[in-house]
């Protein structure tokens, strides 16, 4: 089964390349460079899945056929390519094969396709992970049960960009949800590729080669490939946006802006933190033209349509937010939009100070877990890199130019949110830096070089033992030596939750879900229970008791499903939140009737989940 | 590399024959120095310091003892110390502690053959003078402790820089002089590395002195100049440890003593004696030894090998024995009387010094030794003389047999001694007649060691006969100079064997296992999960207490225990007085011992500082009694106030005799407490409505530096009151709102709270120490820059300083990594 899923992405991705190169060549952009064009073609491609999907399902047109019709509309587009493609494979294979590399290039190479392996192994799993079943797969579900998108009652993730998750709902058009979440490993495996040609515009063949490998061991890149998250995609996107910004910066062109601002559009459509990105590279496009003393009109119109074309290609998600919540850009900015959630989204900067500042890149290393988990490390190269990175990019000017797009990027992420995540786009402009330095350094001597040699091999082969490591368990599934359903139970407890819901609970009524209940595997209508206290008027009338059963009674909520993981910390000031509440015997039983326990094990941990019916 | 190893194969051999045979169980992790002192100071303290590290922060505040306690700025924990850091951050506790010990020895042992070397010497006189120096009786540094070891080890270093940088002439000498001095500063003992910077400065200029003979006056101004490079340097990089430390000294209870504390510990004429019989030094309060055959070499000095270095160990050595007399010694006595500094005690200290001159002199007269075999008339002359000397010693020796016999004679002379110099003298609190008592063990034991049938005694006889006969056969006949190189050395390691064996240092070993050893008491203790302190009732009839009581101060630390005493030299002033002769607070000059009448009267005061469990090896009929442990009891104290409490009764006081107020307070429950509050300060709005009918604490957070509390009070404004100690550098935030402490009975904090649901945030930040640490690191990088870019160039030592800056993130990495997977099992 695994075999056939990757046979099928690679399939969409040939489909969606050659539609990308149609593209690519109507805005001539076709160059010499087969890696460039190839990486852009796939962008392009994957780029038009998510504006058709979007459309389709704006349109209310998410039938059986749309994922079929997607299919036939991106082969139309390319199918002059796809023959192109078809006629020039054995000469791909011949230069495959001949591609001459040396001892350490050819080290690298295994050890990537190594750890590039590893997580596909995990990738080609059921879904699996908190945020991932909670909304990035469950929301296209809800879309597909639905037929198009809409307005999902008390969710507040449903109200946010969702361009990456566009990708997932076409993989699960297919009832396939592993395509879905393969479309985040595939992100990552042409990251590598992105880094290594950005890096290649000003360092050699190995230190691009390393560059790029040490990106893609960043625990957060190997971790979210196995996982249907939206991060490492985005980081995919943010990689085209830069490749097509350096090419301006060498070339100039209308075109080029125009691409780049179609990338930065699929950007801001995915996450509203990409707008920082997106406002870097935007002021480095009018940076970049005012060094090249261009007239005033030319260095401001290739900007404004780089901004222009993004605007448009992500607008329909901020208009529909607005349209529901008043709030483009709902749950934040309630002080300027006057609908949103002030309390619950606070910054993590909002009491740090000028040392917290110079700190964090130490923080994040060392203390990863206050950063947004483990799991969400980027590990200690980029730190380690630094101050080399500052002499070696000091020299070149496109080089300068990026380093100060990462810095700034890093001041801005930490004023707006410090999560390890969000720093993958400003990485995208950042590590290729380190192939610059890698070269800087091999010209410094060979002991320094030698010294920082031995510090990558070791980075290079802990990172890749323990993505290794992290894979092994999905390994006997991949190799077809374990059943999916026993896979599953082992790391996944909600699918078991998910034929108990719905043996108690008719498939008409509502559920309201309290503390950590990854919905994917529950057919059910769902309400999350923190988006029901902040999005309903909950927390404003609700000072009793009696007045919490009456509250749910008429939002029309017959059954409970409560969990004892996943609570959040009792928010100041609301003695009658929904959470303290399912926790208050008095209460559950004044009110409610249990309808079964349900406990799995989870490693050391005993996960409980309590099924409750309104009296 | 052949070559190099050839050239140094002593150095690899001596150094190798030396770690075995002294490191050998604290290299194998078997044993490292673990009672005494060590086991109620510098473990709890490594202790804190390794859990400070392990969580990447500085062990700026412990709550564990002396009701909060600045412990960053207690110099000894040196957390701010490079090497310190290192080590704890990289290996499991036990472990750094051993290994930091060893460490420090070899840096000794290679800092002392660099300075050798420098000074012209071979390979085997440099090895052997680095040997004498780390393992005779100056123990590399480790002449007093572990931390005294970390401080004087890099004495050599700095000697050698400054030779360097008058050979050199190259300004980044200064500047690694400065990093130097900063890390003697920052290995936390002050008064060695105050002694060590003067010896510096003194070398500095005595070799700024013979280098400028011909413009006096223009050469040492230059070079005073010069030398502010490296004092403005170890300055900075020392000066948030400086900070803190100041800060804490004066409010410390050990500034303002007189000239007995100073000459405390002077170290006795007769104990010259040790020079042959280093067993003798319980007697003078110390020893100088290096071995008797390394010290015959002492006696081969040529005249015209005498060089301006040697002069200057000279003077070292003559210096610190006269130093080290103290009350023996008048120059000393009036440079005390002149400065009027009595900080200091233990004169003997500066021993360490004489040590390491005679080090150096053995070192320079075996160089002599080999190097003029061929002058036989010279070695015969001073083989005489040693033979002389030999003699000298053997007769003092039969004299003092002899002269011993005489029992009564000496201890009516004992009697007579203590009468004029001892009972009721300024820090000597013991009755005559307990002073009497101990006359004739003194003089038995007295006996027993100058003996010639103690052993050590034999054996120093012994080694000096050898001695005498290595050196005859050696000048007599053609016995061959490796021949003679490995007799020598076998001997010389021999004695020092024997010393190490015997010497205070090495004596207090224990096996690394007593690191983690388990204490019943506190485990039964720590099975109540609120938050309380204890006290240990050490009465006079207390005899071996570590052992009874198991957790007294600082060991509580260890344990996580909340313990009001502490046993520092730094105990706060007003906090000893407050504690008062309930004792278990000990500034190093021995704790005070209360009777069971003084506890019966200071239990509010113990209420007070939220004191529940009180630990007594004698009976106590007041007290709630709860179990046994062996000879030790555990009581409950009923009623005590919690650690932070809400209260309306406040009471505007003077601040005099605010002790004797809490110890009369009689109390119900925490309502009825008065709490006393510097006058002048009723005028705030706050204490206009105070009411507190209704109270409720929840404490968030309570960790060493940061507390958080959520505190509800109606319906007036009210005071939370805390036993925690005042002490500048905390700050409050009363929702997230910078608040005032109030001084709550003359030394605790208080804080004034608005009616109402408040969360009270209390946290340790001192800004300046923040500010000079970040100087101090950049400060480090800077040198690091300049030294580099003045051998190779800017450029090229910025790409130096990425490398480094890059391992070490990577090895850090490495290590935290290794510790979130495999910490426990560790």
């Amino acid at each position: 089964m695994a075999f056939l899923n990757i046979i099928f992405m690679i399939f969409i991705l040939w489909l969606s390349s050659s539609a990308g190169r149609t593209v690519l060549g109507a805005v001539r952009q076709v160059s010499g460079n087969r890696l460039r064009d190839f990486i852009l073609s796939c962008g392009i491609g994957l780029s038009m899945i998510i504006l058709f999907i979007s459309f389709f399902a704006s349109a209310g047109l998410l039938r059986g056929w749309t994922g079929f019709a997607v299919l036939a509309l991106i082969a139309v587009i390319g199918f002059k390519n796809l023959l192109v493609s078809l006629r020039g494979f054995p000469g791909f294979l011949k230069r495959i094969f001949s591609l001459r590399l040396d001892i350490t290039q050819w080290l690298l190479v295994l050890i990537l396709a190594g750890v590039i392996f590893s997580a596909l192994v995990a990738a080609a799993a059921p879904p699996t992970g908190m945020d991932s079943l909670v909304y990035h797969l469950n929301l296209p579900k809800e879309f597909i049960k639905y037929h198009g998108i809409h307005a999902v009652p008390f969710d507040v993730n449903a109200l946010w960009p969702l361009n990456i998750e566009m990708l997932f709902l076409f993989g699960l058009l297919f009832k396939n949800a592993i395509i879905a979440k393969m479309f985040n490993f595939l992100a990552g495996v042409l990251c590598v590729f992105s880094i290594y040609l950005i890096s290649r515009k000003f360092a050699s063949k190995t230190a691009s080669l390393a560059a790029a490998t040490l990106f893609y061991l960043m625990p957060v890149i190997v971790s979210q490939s196995g996982y249907a998250y939206v991060d490492v995609s985005i980081t995919f996107f943010c990689s085209l946006m830069v490749i097509l910004f350096l090419d301006y910066t060498e070339t100039g062109g209308k075109e080029l802006s125009i691409l780049s601002g179609l990338f930065a559009g699929i950007l801001m459509g995915s996450k509203f933190t990409n707008g920082l990105i997106v406002g870097v590279v935007f002021v480095a496009f009018i940076v970049s033209d005012l060094m090249k003393r261009k007239k005033s009109r030319d260095i401001f119109i290739n900007a404004a349509l780089f901004f222009f074309i993004a605007a448009i290609v992500s607008c329909h998600w901020y208009v529909r937010a607005y349209i529901i919540r008043g709030n483009p850009l709902f749950p934040f900015l309630q002080n300027v939009f006057g609908n949103g959630i002030a309390r619950e989204f606070k910054t993590s900067a909002s009491n740090a100070g000028f040392f917290d500042f110079v700190l964090t890149p130490f923080k994040a290393v060392f203390e990863p877990e206050l950063y947004g988990g483990t799991a969400n490390q980027i590990g200690p190269v980029p730190l380690a890199f630094l101050p080399i990175i500052v002499i070696a990019a000091w020299r070149g000017r496109t080089a300068k130019i990026m380093l100060f797009c990462s810095l700034i990027y890093y001041f801005m992420w930490f004023f707006v949110k410090q999560n390890l995540r969000f720093l993958l786009p400003g990485m995208v402009i950042y590590c290729p830096l380190i192939g610059l330095s890698l070269d800087y350094l091999y010209r410094s001597g060979r002991t320094v070089f030698g010294i920082f040699s031995a510090i990558i091999a070791s980075v290079i082969i802990m990172f890749a033992g323990t993505a290794f490591y992290y894979a092994a368990p999905a390994a006997p599934l991949f190799f077809g030596n374990e059943y999916t359903e026993n896979y599953l139970l082992k790391t996944e407890p909600t699918c078991g939750l998910g034929s108990a819901i719905e043996k108690i609970i008719p498939e008409d009524k509502t559920v309201l879900m309290v503390g950590e209940i990854k919905r994917f595997y529950i057919d059910r209508k769902t309400i999350r229970a923190d988006g029901f206290y902040y999005m309903s008027d909950y927390c404003k009338d609700v000072r009793s008791k009696e007045a919490a059963a009456a509250f749910l009674k008429d939002a029309d909520i017959e059954y409970v499903v409560s969990s004892n993981i996943g609570i959040p910390e009792k928010q100041d000031g609301f003695s009658f939140n929904l959470v303290s509440l399912m926790q208050d015997n008095d209460f559950l039983s004044s009110y409610f009737l249990p309808m079964g326990r349900y406990e799995f094990k989870n490693g050391e941990n005993v996960i409980v989940y309590n099924i409750y019916r309104m009296r | 590399m052949k070559k190099i190893i050839l050239e140094r194969k002593y150095l690899i051999i001596i150094l190798l024959l030396s770690v075995l045979l002294y490191l050998g169980d604290q290299v194998f992790l078997k044993a490292s120095f673990l009672s005494g002192d060590y086991r109620s100071q510098h473990v709890p303290w490594a202790i804190a310091l390794d859990r400070a590290a392990k969580n990447l922060s500085l062990p700026l505040w412990d709550t564990y003892t002396h009701s909060g306690f600045p412990l960053l700025a207690e110099g000894q924990v040196a957390a701010l110390y490079p090497a310190n850091i290192v080590f704890y951050l990289v290996f499991p506790v036990e472990i750094a502690y051993a290994w930091s010990n060893v460490f420090h020895y070899l840096l000794a042992f290679l800092f002392m053959y660099l300075f050798l070397m420098n000074a012209g010497l071979d390979d085997f006189s440099s090895s052997v003078g680095a040997l004498f120096f780390s393992f005779g009786s100056a123990g590399g540094g480790g002449y007093y402790n572990t931390v005294s070891l970390k401080v004087l080890c890099w004495f050599p270093l700095t000697l050698y820089l400054i030779d360097r940088y008058f050979y050199r002439k190259k300004l980044y000498f200064l500047l690694i002089l400065g990093v130097v001095l900063a890390q003697q500063v920052l290995a936390g003992y002050f008064q060695y590395a105050f002694y060590s910077v003067i010896f510096t400065v003194f070398y500095y200029y005595y070799v700024s002195f013979s280098h400028n003979r011909n413009s006096l006056i223009k050469g040492m101004l230059r070079n005073t100049a010069l030398l502010l490079v490296a004092a403005v340097t170890a300055l900075i990089i020392a000066s948030p440890q400086i900070y803190e430390s100041l800060k804490l000294i004066n409010l410390c209870s050990r500034g303002a003593k007189d000239i007995d504390f100073a000459l405390w510990g002077s170290f006795n004429p007769c104990g010259i004696a040790t020079l042959f019989f280093p067993h003798l030094g319980w007697i003078s309060f110390g020893a100088v030894f290096i071995g008797i055959a390394p010290l015959s070499m002492v006696f081969f000095i040529k005249k015209n090998e005498i060089n301006r270095q040697l002069k200057f160990i000279f003077f070292l050595f003559a210096c610190s024995l006269l130093f080290a007399l103290g009350r023996y010694s008048p120059v000393y006595k009036f440079i005390l009387s002149a400065v009027k500094f009595y900080g200091f005690r233990v004169p003997a200290k500066f021993l360490f010094f004489a040590g390491f001159s005679l080090s150096v002199m053995a070192a320079y007269g075996i160089n002599s030794l080999i190097k003029n075999r061929a002058e036989k008339s010279f070695l015969k002359k001073r083989f005489y003389i040693w033979v002389i000397a030999a003699i000298l010693v053997l007769s003092l020796l039969t004299v003092a047999d002899i002269t011993l016999k005489h029992k009564e004679f000496w201890l009516e002379k004992g009697r007579e001694y203590v009468i004029a110099n001892v009972y009721g003298k300024a820090h000597h609190k013991h009755s005559l007649d307990e002073y009497m008592a101990r006359l004739e063990p003194i003089y038995d034991t007295l006996k027993a060691n100058v003996s010639f049938n103690n052993i050590f005694i034999l054996r120093g006889v012994l080694f000096l006969l050898v001695s005498l006969v290595l050196l005859y056969a050696y000048i007599r006949f053609p016995v061959g100079k490796r021949f003679f190189i490995a007799a020598f050395l076998l001997i010389s390691m021999c004695e020092l064997l024997g010393f190490n064996n015997r010497c205070k240092i090495r004596t207090n070993t224990e096996s690394l296992a007593t690191f983690k050893a388990k204490s019943r008491i506190a485990d039964f203790i720590s099975e109540d999960e609120s938050i309380f302190r204890i006290y240990e009732f050490v009465g006079q009839d207390v005899n071996n207490a570590e052992e009874v009581f198991e957790i007294l101060p600082n060991r509580s630390i260890t344990y996580r225990l909340y313990d009001i005493g502490c046993y520092t030299p730094l105990v706060i002033k007003d906090y000893y007085d407050f504690v008062g002769e309930l004792g278990s607070v000990d500034d190093s000059t021995g704790p005070r011992i209360p009777d069971e009448k003084i506890l019966r009267r200071d239990l509010n005061l113990l209420r007070f500082l939220n004191v529940k469990y009180i630990l007594s090896a004698a009976e106590l009929p007041f007290l709630r009694h709860i179990s046994d442990f062996g000879k030790c009891g555990v009581y409950m104290l009923d009623n005590h106030f919690d650690r932070f409490f809400v209260t309306d009764k406040v009471v505007f006081s003077e601040g005099k005799n605010i002790r004797e107020k809490v110890v009369d307070s009689g109390r119900a429950d925490n309502k009825n407490l008065c709490v006393y509050i510097e006058k002048g300060r009723e005028r705030d709005a706050g204490f206009k409505n105070m009411r507190s009918d209704r109270s409720e604490i929840e404490v968030q957070k309570y960790d060493s530096g940061s507390i958080i509390l959520n505190v509800v009070n109606e319906p007036g404004s009210a005071l939370l009151a805390t036993s925690e100690l005042y002490y500048p550098g905390w700050k409050v935030f009363v929702n997230g709102e910078k608040s005032e402490f109030l001084r709550i009975n003359s030394l605790f904090r208080g804080v004034l709270l608005p009616e109402g649901r408040s969360k009270v945030e209390m946290v340790y930040r001192p800004y300046l120490f923040y500010v000079f640490s970040a100087i101090s690191f950049l400060w480090y990088l800077f040198c690091i820059v300049f030294c580099v870019s003045s051998e190779k160039g800017i450029k090229q030592s910025l790409v130096w300083f990425s490398c480094i800056f890059a391992a070490c993130v990577f090895i850090l990495f490495f290590c935290v990594f290794l510790y979130s997977q495999v910490g426990d099992k560790l």
